[in-house]
């Protein structure tokens, strides 16, 4: 397996708090590592199932997050969270075949929306990507590509007919990824989604998805429906990625200029010696 | 030997009428994952089945007029496989340097045919007027099926149709690795089969099966039934083998 610090290094959403409810167990899967959670008068415990070596534990952004870790980098901070008058509303897990880094970058990608998510996030008359600015944060190590504009037929649950959506994506950790969007109902705020991924093994992970929103019209299972309708839209073309592995070397997958995110993505990848979930580096013709 | 799934040799991989004009599918070949489509002009091509942007099966696509494009961001390459198109950034024309990779495709027999571009294989070519009976998974090995072939025994238990059964006397001839060409002295449900076997997997394989039907005189329907069900007895025949040998 390709393990690597990076990837060692951090904390991992491994499902909602609900998903280990009092007196509950929650068997599941983490690098390549089985692992069990409990929770008993309100704690939650993680262990190791082969040794039963007790792993560290948080319950944050709706989520129970472990790690592997003893010197595990703090988990990034998503001021958003202590809002009033925001919406935490999860989509569950979804169990993709494919690498988590696969999934990060189709979350960063705004040009698939017209053929994937057609009519809803994009529309074929309305296909081309601006030019947008990606930053690579040295002082947190993080990704965001910012200004980033894209013509929306029905850009969220809330929104009623095509408007001009902003965007911003941040990649705080090689396996989260959050959007802002313009909110389409309160103006200057942004409402957010997000991809807690859960990496099983190399080539197959859990996504646990959020929004995180201003939204008093719609209900629960409408905010659920419209994030597992595009998410299920996503998994068939992640599950149909050859290799399912993600290719850091730009020779093996061509980008344009509507790629930038994912250039400076798979580049802060490398940066940080990610091989989990990665190609290995071979000969490229 | 074919059981790899090499596309160094030619490989029959559907037939014909398999592929409609305006539309693409997935075919594996061992190894291979090809995407084969047909465009508006009537031409089938096999390429290798992803896309050079970012590895998505081009056999999720969309052909339209002749040219396929893939689903994920709407790239289009034209039949040579160089991209014609990047909807992302319309003013763009795409450099020479995206093309996919691709195939040699022909059609002979009511089958298509791939093989590696620049195969020493000869293309394949089968006069007449074939038709195209019946494409048939079966899990079984490549040299299973092929040795139902090429045993000493061959007999073609084809029902001769007009109420005349049983099995046929026939001449076999070997076309190539897993190529056969049957030919029945009793004509009335066909003149010759011609029959290709596509290696899919270790143990998976399709069968494809053509007919000459000019000098039959059973009724056309009827025909390509028997010919179906004797498909599916090969079927049987290579699949008891196949869970006899594990046994």
């Amino acid at each position: 397996m390709a393990m690597d610090p990076f990837t060692w290094s951090h904390w991992y959403a491994i499902g909602r708090l609900e998903d280990v409810p009092e007196g509950g167990t929650r068997k599941t899967r983490l690098l390549g590592i089985d692992i069990v959670a409990h929770r008993s008068s309100g704690e939650v415990t993680v262990e190791r199932v082969e040794d039963h070596a007790p792993l560290a534990v948080q319950e944050r952004y709706g989520h129970v997050w472990t790690t592997f870790s003893d010197e595990p980098k703090p988990l990034y901070d998503m001021p958003e969270f202590d809002e009033d008058g925001r919406r935490l509303v999860t989509a569950g897990c979804v169990t993709v075949r494919c690498s988590g880094l696969r999934a990060v970058e189709n979350f960063l990608d705004m040009a698939h929306f017209p053929f994937v998510h057609t009519g809803i996030l994009g529309e074929e008359d309305h296909a081309e990507v601006e030019q947008y600015c990606v930053e690579m944060r040295a002082d947190v190590n993080e990704v965001w590509a910012t200004k980033c504009r894209f013509y929306q037929p029905k850009a969220a649950a809330t929104a009623e007919g095509g408007q001009m959506t902003h965007y911003k994506y941040r990649v705080p950790h090689p396996f989260s990824t959050i959007l802002y969007k313009t909110c389409p109902i309160r103006e200057g705020a942004w409402d957010l989604v997000g991809l807690f991924i859960q990496p099983r093994d190399e080539d197959l992970c859990d996504v646990h998805s959020f929004v995180l929103v201003f939204d008093e019209e719609n209900t629960d299972t409408g905010l659920l429906h419209f994030q597992q309708t595009i998410f299920l839209q996503d998994r068939m073309i992640l599950e149909n990625q050859v290799p399912a592995l993600l290719p850091l070397d730009p020779r093996r997958e061509l980008p344009t200029r509507a790629d930038a995110s994912s250039i400076a993505y798979r580049r802060w990848l490398k940066e940080n010696g990610q091989s989990f979930g990665v190609l290995a580096e071979e000969a490229v013709g | 030997m074919a059981q790899g799934g090499a596309l160094d040799r030619w490989v029959a991989i559907g037939l014909s009428s398999g592929i409609a004009p305006e539309s693409a599918s997935g075919i594996t070949v061992g190894a291979y994952d090809l995407a084969l489509w047909r465009g508006a002009d009537g031409k089938a091509r096999v390429w290798e089945n992803r896309c050079p942007h970012r590895g998505m099966r081009l056999s999720y696509g969309f052909v339209r007029e002749n040219r396929l494009s893939c689903i994920y961001h709407g790239w289009s390459y034209d039949g040579d496989g160089s991209c014609a198109a990047i909807p992302a950034h319309p003013g763009l024309t795409p450099p020479k340097t995206i093309k996919t990779q691709i195939f040699e495709c022909v059609e002979q027999a009511d089958m298509i045919w791939a093989a590696v571009k620049g195969t020493d294989d000869p293309e394949p070519a089968i006069p007449g007027d074939w038709t195209g009976c019946r494409s048939i998974a079966i899990d079984a090995p490549f040299d299973t099926v092929a040795g139902l072939f090429t045993q000493v025994d061959f007999q073609l238990t084809l029902p001769a149709g007009n109420g005349a059964a049983g099995p046929l006397t026939c001449e076999l001839q070997t076309l190539g690795d897993g190529v056969y060409l049957i030919r029945p002295d009793d004509v009335r449900t066909c003149d010759a089969l011609l029959c290709a076997v596509q290696p899919v997997a270790t143990c998976k394989v399709m069968l494809h099966v053509s007919a000459l039907l000019t000098g039959a005189t059973g009724e056309l329907g009827e025909n390509l039934k028997l010919i179906s069900n004797w498909a599916i007895s090969l079927r049987r025949m290579a699949e008891a083998e196949t869970s006899s040998a594990a046994a």
